[in-house]
């Protein structure tokens, strides 16, 4: 009897102990659970702006008003999986002219040691200049629109492919990678684009066919880091695109073969400063990016169906882009009316090759008023003149509403 | 060709207009208050502004700074430290217990 009470007992210690393992297995695999979704944040950030173009010569070839509404939004994932390892993810869905375009923006595992820095594998922003990889989003963007040759489709490097090794400290940061390198149009699509440099990666590009490098270095030269300035170098090697077997081949002024593959440097300087002036009751901001581009001597042969050659000319490969933007914030103003709001002005200058069908020689000057109903949500009303070489004189109203969220 | 000649003259005018206020704003910077250790605060306002408006702290709970502040880390490449000093202002001041 007594052998019976004792292994009872020890089998209700058993269980109990059992019982309080499952338990307590439970509530570490459901704060576990808890733990991994606390960590992860959606966000992200949309837009919807109006353009009102006022001059006659708002008229492109196609006898279509540049009037356009656009529509914007970018849903973000971030997720800390441990103290070293990070993911961020963006969907960027666009309607513009009537187009709807998805593209993954950026999709990246990062990890970081400490003092050594971040190594970023993946799609990520490109570190080059500060414009597409800090100030692109509209509700970070003072003005309702990208400077001029800045758009997504414009001429300055934006997303990469490949690898990334950053770090930052008081006074200097860098960020160099190794990645694929953009696509040269061959021009079969469109004769007209034979030349461009097409800079927004596709996930599928293979990594291993062309192959680019780059960089930034930033230095904060003031303690209070009001002043940045940058250098930024990038290395491409140029094949044209898959479309090259259309009716417009490509070669080297050398003569070499259809399918050398060519290469390019882009460089950049910018700079960002930001000053708060009680004496005009005010943040000032200045920002400013100056780049060219050189992706050699081009020569573009146009064939006719049986094979013979219609057009032969040849262009050295070479942009120029740049702007500065000043910006004004009362943030000390009385009125919170006032204290929300800011204005703005812009310059800017773009210049893509002579001698290329794609040749523009375009200057810009844009100001205007933006409100910010929270640190987040902005209301921007814009005014810009646009002297083209090519489309002449315009000058545009536009209206943006534009959030992070 | 007068409208072409007026916007060059305008962007060569504003763009004096940027270098003078940036020449204006370095030589402040002999007044400025030399700060050898910031605080959180100070850095959030600094770091943050460079870039956007500075983020309200109730915004996100203590989990979720821990994840915006790593993507802020790398995008704007803040240093470690500055960050850790960021993130645990908003921490402190984003009112959960």
């Amino acid at each position: 009897m007594k052998k019976l009470i004792k292994y009872i007992s020890l089998l209700l210690l058993l269980f109990s102990m059992t019982e309080r393992g499952i338990a307590q297995e439970n509530d570490s695999v459901q704060k576990f659970k808890n733990f991994k979704l606390s960590r992860i944040v959606f966000t992200g950030n949309g837009y919807c702006g109006f353009d009102l173009g006022l001059s006659n010569e708002l008229v492109d070839t196609t006898g279509m008003k540049s009037t356009s509404v656009s529509v914007g939004l970018a849903p973000i994932l971030l997720w800390k999986m441990t103290s070293h390892l990070f993911f961020e993810g963006e969907l960027d869905l666009m309607m513009e002219h009537g187009m709807v375009s998805a593209e993954l923006g950026y999709a990246n595992i990062n990890y970081s040691i400490k003092k050594f820095g971040t190594i970023q594998v993946g799609k990520f922003l490109t570190p080059f200049g500060l414009f597409s990889e800090r100030y692109h989003p509209f509700w970070v963007n003072a003005a309702p629109n990208e400077p001029l040759g800045f758009s997504h489709t414009g001429y300055s490097p934006q997303t990469e492919i490949g690898i990334c090794v950053r770090n930052g400290s008081t006074h200097f940061n860098y960020a160099v990678y190794v990645s694929s390198s953009p696509l040269m149009n061959a021009g079969a699509t469109d004769y007209n684009d034979a030349g461009k440099i097409t800079y927004s990666t596709d996930i599928g590009t293979p990594l291993n066919e062309n192959i680019g490098f780059g960089g930034r270095l930033g230095a904060l030269p003031f303690k209070n880091s009001l002043l940045e300035i940058g250098a930024s170098y990038k290395w491409m090697q140029l094949k044209p695109g898959d479309h090259y077997h259309g009716t417009v081949a490509h070669s080297h002024a050398t003569g070499e073969d259809l399918t050398t593959i060519q290469t390019g440097s882009v460089y950049a300087v910018d700079l960002s400063l930001q000053k708060i002036m009680p004496s005009i009751k005010g943040r000032i901001e200045i920002k400013a990016q100056v780049q060219y581009s050189d992706a050699g001597l081009n020569r573009f042969i146009k064939l006719s169906p049986s094979g013979k050659t219609e057009v032969s000319y040849a262009f050295q490969n070479t942009t120029k882009i740049g702007y500065a933007l000043l910006t004004y914030r009362p943030i000390f103003a009385n009125k919170e009316l006032i204290k929300k709001s800011g204005i703005y002005v812009r310059v800017g200058s773009m210049e893509t090759p002579l001698g290329s069908l794609w040749y523009e020689n375009t200057q810009e000057v844009s100001a205007g008023l933006n409100y910010s109903f929270n640190w987040h949500n902005t209301i921007k009303l814009g005014y810009q003149e646009i002297l083209s070489a090519k489309k002449g004189y315009t000058n545009t109203i536009m209206i943006q509403w534009a959030a992070g969220f | 060709m007068g409208s072409r000649v007026l916007i060059r003259n305008k962007s060569i005018v504003i763009a004096g207009i940027f270098l003078t206020i940036a020449f204006w704003l370095y030589g402040c910077k002999a007044t400025e208050k030399v700060v050898t250790e910031k605080s959180g605060a100070e850095l959030w306002s600094q770091q943050c502004s460079r870039c956007h408006n500075m983020p309200d702290p109730t915004a996100y709970q203590d989990d979720k700074w821990e994840t915006v502040a790593m993507h802020m880390k790398v995008r704007a490449n803040i240093s470690d430290k500055e960050i850790k000093l960021i993130k645990e202002f908003l921490q402190s001041a984003n009112g959960e217990e």
